[in-house]
């Protein structure tokens, strides 16, 4: 490349940025219409562009969050007595929730598509909003499909259709989504992208309806599951529904609807700060069938523009509605447990499509990874991460991948009993505490205290399977969603100092299926002949935990 | 955020007004939530550390000095949060199957991109969500590294380079 090009090179991002002089602009756009070399980065640039706002638009639900918490939390701490509320930010809210009525006057009327095959609730017991998120978590099949729309003042609303299959059951996932590239100046371009991923226990493929293109990736049957699984506990799905178990506050039943012949109760939160928003379902009462789902809220565009502008000199500015949009979505099918055809999860490319990385050539996608330990541990790592919810015992997967260490391991690990002391390798994590989310205190009252359970080995690796025992009952609230634990962790030989380790429990285990399939699936996964080690069921390592809880005094 | 109006909403919040914190939240949230997923590289951490970073901010507001900028202000204490964190748990990486896939919101998508931002280093990779989640303008970067506009938009560009390089050699778009 030439020397010229590297430095016009250099200029793309702030060409694309806008904010060049016109001069400079007009030199730059010479070279590049002149130089292929230059065009085709430019081109380059604008794809990752495109990609980054497409990322970013994609993560303002966690933007979202954080607002919503961050406010919450604030309440807490703000004594609500003589707190005054701005006047103009009042009369701003008051039209906004007129737009907020009005945009839930559109979607009546709506055709829907209702398919719903689900299994009777209880008799005489009515289902209600707080059932959505256990409904959902059981489902052994889903089908989504709906769009999220967008409002922009001078625009015609533009509308991006969105549709997955999760098969919790056989262990397969497709979801399509089409995309519309921001422009700079706030507004959509004409363009859009659609993409499709499929994948089942065997491969996962990447599809690009736009450009027409396929990709393969080798995938495994554990790695499906714990996919959908983590998937399912980390509450993604239950965010596309604006619902986790600390979002039910709130909701209130105000009205009936008849879709299709069935009659639907209406369940609505509206909220104004941090941000507005109204959040309804659909939920017919005897089944809890889900009719729809609508979920819509005002959206601040690029809230740094508007205050760039020194015209603004008032609170107005953060709330002209010229910066907002307001977004719209609408869940048209929400299926649970239908049986979803095979067809849906064929992994094979669309015809006329080209295939960039076929089937032969597709790369490992994924695989057990681990998390390793600071650099004053070299060589520990943790593979997989479990909490029974039965008993709030904790498994933990680790191992020490010292070459001078593995030497000595076999001998280490044979000699170990389940129930008894963990093995002494380089590193030790003998005990855990658990960790709240941030606002919450540390709390040190609970220490889960470590005992060797079981190994496994996998090529020259050997994994140590340890089971943590809390000395006193683990927390309630909070414990299925977001407890995360603190590692403590000695040296071998002791040198007096505990070292800290912040760990995310993976996955909840809540049955003893669901200990076959991912502690005992792990445990096989991370082995080389593909088995979990023998003698070791749900039962019995829960009655081994409560003899441990036996013997710390419990 | 205009010099003025951010004066206006700081007496505000000192004088306890909700819905002056509301409009301070709201308009950080994106930088501040950039900042710590640019420093953290992890979804999940980020969330509680932004939130964190806003509360701190909110309720210590009379400890900002009057000749201080808000928003320097504000992203030097979630820097600083972010580094408490990694030296807590420098060693945390999400793991398993598909990191990108299993951590939450929009990261679900885009394991290419993910990949990529995770090999840029911390300063190309603040620099570039600071970009793209504050309004694609150079002023929050400036604020947030103590350095000149020109001196970011040099920044992002040699993150964009960089990002360019990595996405190209993992194959990608
Ligand atoms: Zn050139």
């Amino acid at each position: 490349m030439e020397n010229t090009c590297e430095k016009i090179q250099e200029q793309i991002p702030e060409l694309m940025a806008g904010t060049m002089s016109a001069e400079k602009t007009a030199k730059l756009v010479e070279h590049i219409n002149g130089c292929s070399a230059c065009s085709k980065y430019l081109e380059a640039l604008q794809a990752d562009d495109k990609l980054l706002c497409e990322y970013v638009e994609a993560m303002q639900t966690a933007v979202t969050q954080i607002e919503k918490g961050a406010m919450d939390a604030l309440d807490g701490s703000l004594s609500d007595k003589g707190v005054a509320f701005s006047s103009i930010w009042r009369t701003i809210m008051k039209s906004r929730i007129t737009k907020v009525a009005a945009a839930a006057v559109i979607i009546i009327g709506v055709l829907l598509v209702l398919n719903y095959v689900g299994s009777p609730g209880p008799t005489g017991v009515a289902y209600g909003i707080s059932d959505v998120p256990g409904l959902l978590r059981s489902a052994k099949t889903l089908h989504v499909k709906g769009s999220r729309t967008y409002y922009l003042k001078g625009q015609d609303p533009i509308s991006c259709p969105v549709e997955y299959w999760m098969d919790f059951e056989k262990l397969r996932y497709r979801r399509k989504a089409v995309y519309r590239r921001r422009t700079s100046e706030g507004g959509f371009a004409d363009d859009y992208s659609e993409h499709e991923v499929v994948f089942d226990t065997t491969y996962k493929m990447g599809i690009d309806h736009t450009n027409k293109t396929v990709r393969f990736f080798r995938h495994r049957p554990f790695l499906s599951q714990f996919f959908l699984r983590v998937y399912r506990d980390r509450d993604v799905f239950l965010r596309d529904f604006y619902l986790k178990s600390d979002q039910l506050d709130g909701f209130e039943k105000t009205g009936q609807e008849e879709i299709d012949g069935v009659m639907f109760d209406i369940w609505e939160k509206k909220e104004n700060r941090p941000m507005q928003m109204i959040s309804e379902y659909w939920i017919e009462p005897s089944t809890g069938e889900l009719g729809r789902y609508f979920f819509a809220f005002f959206y601040d565009r690029y809230p740094n523009r508007a205050r760039r502008h020194d015209k603004y000199g008032d609170f107005e500015v953060l709330l002209d509605e010229d910066e907002q949009e307001w977004h719209e979505n609408l869940l048209t099918c929400i299926e649970r447990d239908k049986p979803l055809p095979d067809e849906l999860f064929k992994i094979e490319a669309p015809s006329g499509y080209t295939v960039t990385i076929s089937k032969e050539e597709a790369p490992a996608h994924g695989g057990v990874g681990y998390t390793t330990f600071p650099p004053t541990m070299p060589n520990m790592t943790v593979s997989l991460r479990y909490t029974l919810s039965e008993d709030g015992s904790v498994i933990m997967a680790w191992s020490d991948r010292n070459d001078e260490s593995l030497k000595s391991q076999a001998g280490i690990f044979e000699a170990l009993e389940p129930g008894g002391p963990l093995p002494e390798l380089t590193f030790v994590p003998y005990a855990l505490h658990p960790l709240f989310s941030v606002f919450r205190e540390k709390n040190e009252s609970i220490t889960y205290v470590g005992c060797h359970l079981a190994y496994t080995k996998k090529g020259n690796i050997y994994y140590e399977w340890s089971i943590y025992i809390p000395d006193s009952d683990p927390p309630e609230s909070e414990f299925k969603h977001k407890l995360t634990y603190d590692a403590l962790v000695r040296r071998n030989p002791d040198d007096g100092q505990i070292r800290g380790l912040g760990l995310i429990p993976d996955t909840i285990i809540t049955s003893s299926e669901e200990f076959d399939a991912f502690v005992l699936g792990g445990m096989a996964e991370l082995s080389d002949d593909g088995k979990a080690p023998e003698g070791i069921t749900y039962e019995s390592v829960l009655q081994l935990a409560q003899q441990i809880r036996e013997t710390l005094g419990n | 955020m205009n010099v003025d109006l951010e004066k206006k909403l700081v007496a505000a919040c000192r004088n306890g007004d909700r819905s002056a914190y509301a409009g301070i939240v709201k308009a950080y949230s994106g930088r501040i939530f950039a900042i710590c997923l640019g420093i953290l590289d992890n979804t999940h951490d980020a969330e509680d550390i932004a939130q964190q970073a806003l509360l701190k901010a909110l309720t210590g507001i009379k400890q900002l000095r009057d000749d201080e900028q808000f928003g320097a202000w504000i992203s030097r204490i979630a820097k600083n949060l972010c580094i408490d964190f990694i030296r807590k748990h420098k060693h945390e990486q999400d793991c398993i199957v598909e990191p990108a896939a299993v951590s939450q919101s929009g990261s679900k998508e885009y394991p290419e991109l993910r990949t990529a931002l995770a090999k840029l280093s911390e300063d190309h990779r603040l620099a570039l969500m600071l970009y793209y989640f504050d309004g694609r303008s150079a002023k929050s970067i400036g604020e947030t590294f103590m350095i000149s506009q020109a001196a970011a938009q040099a920044r992002i560009s040699r993150a964009r380079k960089q990002l360019r390089k990595l996405l190209e050699a993992e194959g990608g778009k």
